[in-house]
């Protein structure tokens, strides 16, 4: 047999052998369907959402809000923040985050967290999708605010109440990311958001009180 | 039926493949190709993604190097790769059916205008082909390590695939990042280059084609020439997309295996071959 058969045949044995244990003895493939196929990737397409900061009380998809939302409500303003494993936008936007919260916290972690911001009461909620079950409320309550609806990272939910016609009810509103540039800037962005949402949360929370 | 006419169905039919994400068909794999999973009727990932994804973190996280991700996607292309070298280039790209849609433009061009001509026959032109290799070398796995995904940032194929399509199903919805201008005069150079130069993107740019180009060196199908009957013609080369000369390509890492010099050859002695 010629020299360039053995080769090939060892190297089509080799390379497929591999490929397919690869697919079969890890969760490559789970991995790249969610991490990257069903994730619309933002560097691809060079674009970025053109959310305003407008709060609504319809949900993205007419799904009552999800429970751990509510019952964080009571407490104050709720800031959600969606993420996934690899997203230099959800970097940047955790450095403003860890800034302005002043709190400490890794890309992997998905966690709630009651926390003071200027003598407020807020619960900031970090959601890495990657890192939870799809069946999961959590994660299924991103399609909730996804008022976009093409999954793009970073999504930062704020939820907080408003005036609906006669009824003061939970409000939200979804940002993909912040305008700024510059890092200080990108702060003052920030806590004008958060210091927005806390404002709505006590003018309303007054009436319902 | 027509050599040329089965390519054709292949690579509509492989364009077909590729978008059934327009059904919600998305699966785990990546394509062997150059297509971008940020089209929303993409069914599968850019390799080329999975590797950038792969080495990302390794700079700002050290240790959070994923390895099955670099792996998944050259074990792939690996496996094809051996089996028919870079036919898939020739044969299932979608980017390779739009090229060969404007290589006829390209190919009307070089016959009627002598400076056109020279561009694909200019002593700098086999060197700018391992313009490919700088490319996969630097823009997709160093800059990913160092900087973020400069290559997705300024992919034409993005702007193609994705960008266009997002921004017609989706108006108003999304604004121009900082990276759209620069990616778009990059697609706008890559409109002219497919346009001027036959197969422009796979002879100097494309890092899929990049990392399939070597495997032409030992894959069991590849194509032949039989010297002894050549009569050195060199229609063959002449109507060669890639712009290699056949009659003494032995194994060129740029042959697409697209059988032009097959159908073409008036004395038969461009043949594909399965084993040496």
């Amino acid at each position: 047999m010629k020299k360039i058969l053995v080769l090939q045949i060892s190297l089509l044995i080799i390379f497929s052998a591999a490929g397919v244990g690869l697919l079969f003895s890890t969760d490559i493939y789970n991995d790249v369907q969610r991490k990257i196929v069903e994730e619309l990737c933002l560097s691809c397409v060079k674009l970025k959402p053109d959310t305003k900061v407008e709060y609504l009380f319809d949900t993205a998809n007419d799904e009552s809000h999800p429970t751990f939302v509510l019952e964080n409500l009571s407490y104050g303003p709720v800031l959600i923040t969606y993420r996934i494993d690899f997203c230099p936008g959800c970097d940047d936007l955790e450095e403003n985050l860890i800034d302005v919260l002043n709190i400490s916290f890794g890309p992997y972690d998905v966690f709630y967290k009651r926390i003071s911001f200027e003598d407020e009461n807020i619960t900031f909620i970090h959601i890495n999708t990657n890192q939870i079950s799809e069946e999961s409320e959590l994660y299924k309550s991103r399609m909730i605010y996804d008022t976009v609806g093409t999954r793009g990272n970073p999504m930062m939910v704020f939820v907080t109440y408003g005036y609906n016609h006669g009824f003061i009810e939970p409000a939200y509103a979804t940002l993909y990311g912040l305008e700024e540039k510059d890092i200080d800037d990108r702060n003052e962005e920030l806590k004008e958001y958060i210091s927005e949402s806390i404002s709505l949360y006590n003018y309303h929370k007054h009436v319902i009180d | 039926m027509k050599l040329q006419i089965k390519r054709l169905i292949s690579q509509f039919f492989f364009f077909f493949i590729t978008n059934l994400g327009a059904f919600r068909f998305k699966t785990g794999f990546c394509y062997p190709f150059f297509y971008c999973n940020a089209c929303p009727a993409a069914t599968s990932a850019c390799p080329l993604r999975s590797l950038e994804l792969s080495v990302f973190d390794m700079f700002k996280k050290p240790g959070n190097f994923s390895l099955k991700l670099l792996l998944y996607p050259l074990l792939i292309l690996g496996t094809i790769g051996i089996l028919t070298g870079r036919a898939v280039c020739g044969w299932a790209c979608p980017i390779g059916l739009l090229q060969r849609a404007t290589g006829r433009v390209a190919r009307y061009l070089k016959a009627k205008i002598p400076f056109f001509k020279k561009i694909g026959q200019h002593r700098i032109e086999k060197y700018l082909r391992y313009t490919k290799y700088v490319i996969l070398i630097l823009l997709v796995f160093i800059t990913s390590i160092f900087i973020g995904f400069v290559f997705t940032d300024i992919c034409p194929v993005g702007i193609l695939t994705g960008t266009f399509a997002i921004l017609a199903l989706q108006p108003g919805v999304y604004v121009p990042s900082f990276y759209f201008y620069i990616a778009f005069v990059i697609f706008i150079l890559f409109l002219i280059l497919i346009f001027l130069v036959e197969r422009g993107w796979c002879r100097y740019f494309c890092p899929v084609g990049a990392i399939l180009a070597p495997f032409n060196k030992i894959s069991i199908l590849h194509m032949v020439v039989d010297k002894s009957k050549c009569k050195h013609c060199n229609i063959c080369s002449d109507v060669c997309p890639m712009g290699i000369d056949v009659p003494n390509m032995n194994r060129d890492p740029e042959c697409i295996l697209c059988g032009k010099c097959v159908t073409t050859c008036p004395y038969n002695v461009v043949t594909y071959k399965r084993v040496k």
